[in-house]
């Protein structure tokens, strides 16, 4: 086991209970928002994905992320810039409607890249730093952010599907 | 040993977190449940902390968890004699047992979060790579065989899956990043 494994295993964990979180939401309860500021489901998912998009592909790649080079933005009509950071709470809210199940196959080709990135990296490129934009990060502190920034994005979802469904329905 | 910078990392930006998540909050903030099925913080902070305790203490090094051995259930005004269910921490609760959580001292939960961070991190220094890969056996059928590396990678999912909760109860109440 190693470091790789470690990161594997919990993006493993964060997918799973991501999926358990999101199975059979209607798209009514996927616009949910217990009060007028608190985040729906639909917005998380783009943002979260959008994310690790910015983070594997754009910062520590340097490169174009899927969502641009593949014409995401186009196919679920959302912006082609941003990621949701910083949005008001009205823009959150009026978040276009889209088709949940083209943004799983963006969040799908995500992952996959996530983790053949995973794979290709070694201890010493962990070591390197990128600029973010807004900070310094070291590429292994980008990759134990992630862990961490995608497991409290599930918990936000699987908070709002309990206070519509109940205990672990 | 990158494995261990990762997890080290890892930790501290989720207690980074949660310290974030619950800075200023009233005991009233801290119980409110948004629906009565809900769970509340103060269930929610306990809770995380004691399966930290018992994964790292009880799982990895076979020791009595903190909780335990050093009298945290009495000072914190837990009576466990009362709720007595299976490994009690929280795991399984009903929602009648989450809503009558007793209302524990904060400072003294603190206390026991840092005590159970502090042990965490001990042991993670000390910890190999052939230490973290081994596998082994809990009394959790459907946890076997796992690994402590698997157990330390499953504690920042399912803490930070737990800040997640704590941060949109607080948003919920107080609007957003307040």
């Amino acid at each position: 086991m190693d470091y790789k494994d470690i990161i594997r295993m919990a993006l493993d964990e964060s997918a799973e209970d991501l999926a358990r979180a999101l199975d059979g939401l209607t798209a009514h309860e996927r616009r949910f928002q217990p009060s007028e500021e608190s985040n729906h489901v639909d917005y998380m998912v783009w943002h979260v994905a959008r994310a690790e998009d910015d983070w594997i592909n754009a910062i520590i790649g340097q490169g174009r992320t899927i969502w641009s080079r593949d014409g995401w933005a186009d196919r679920l009509g959302l912006p082609i810039e941003g990621n949701g950071y910083g949005m008001t709470a009205d823009e959150a809210r009026d978040l276009p409607q889209y088709d949940a199940g083209l943004m799983q196959q963006y969040a799908g080709s995500v992952r996959q890249e996530t983790l053949a990135y995973l794979d290709s990296t070694t201890p010493e490129a962990l070591d390197d730093t990128r600029d973010a934009g807004w900070r310094v990060v070291q590429v292994g502190g980008a990759l134990s952010h992630l862990m961490v920034e995608i497991a409290e994005h599930v918990g936000h979802i699987a908070y709002i599907r309990g206070m519509m469904r109940g205990l672990d329905q | 040993m990158y494995h261990r910078d990762l997890i080290r990392w890892g930790l501290e930006e989720t207690a980074r977190d949660m310290a974030q998540a619950l800075d200023g909050l009233t005991a009233e903030e801290r119980r409110h449940q948004p629906t009565p099925e809900a769970n509340h913080i103060d269930f929610i902070v306990w809770h995380l902390t004691r399966v930290e305790d018992m994964w790292i203490q009880q799982f990895a090094q076979g020791k009595p968890s903190i909780w335990e051995a050093d009298g945290w259930a009495e000072k914190a005004g837990f009576h466990h004699d009362k709720l007595g269910y299976g490994m009690d921490i929280g795991f399984g609760y009903t929602i009648e047992q989450v809503r009558d959580l007793p209302a524990y001292d904060h400072d003294v939960m603190d206390q026991y979060v840092s005590a159970v961070r502090q042990s965490t991190l001990a042991y993670l220094d000390a910890a190999t790579v052939e230490e973290l890969s081994a596998p082994r056996e809990v009394p959790v059928p459907q946890w076997n065989p796992f690994s402590v590396g698997f157990s330390l990678s499953r504690i920042l999912v399912e803490q930070n899956q737990h800040i997640g909760h704590i941060a949109y109860i607080r948003g919920m109440q107080r609007g957003i990043n307040k």
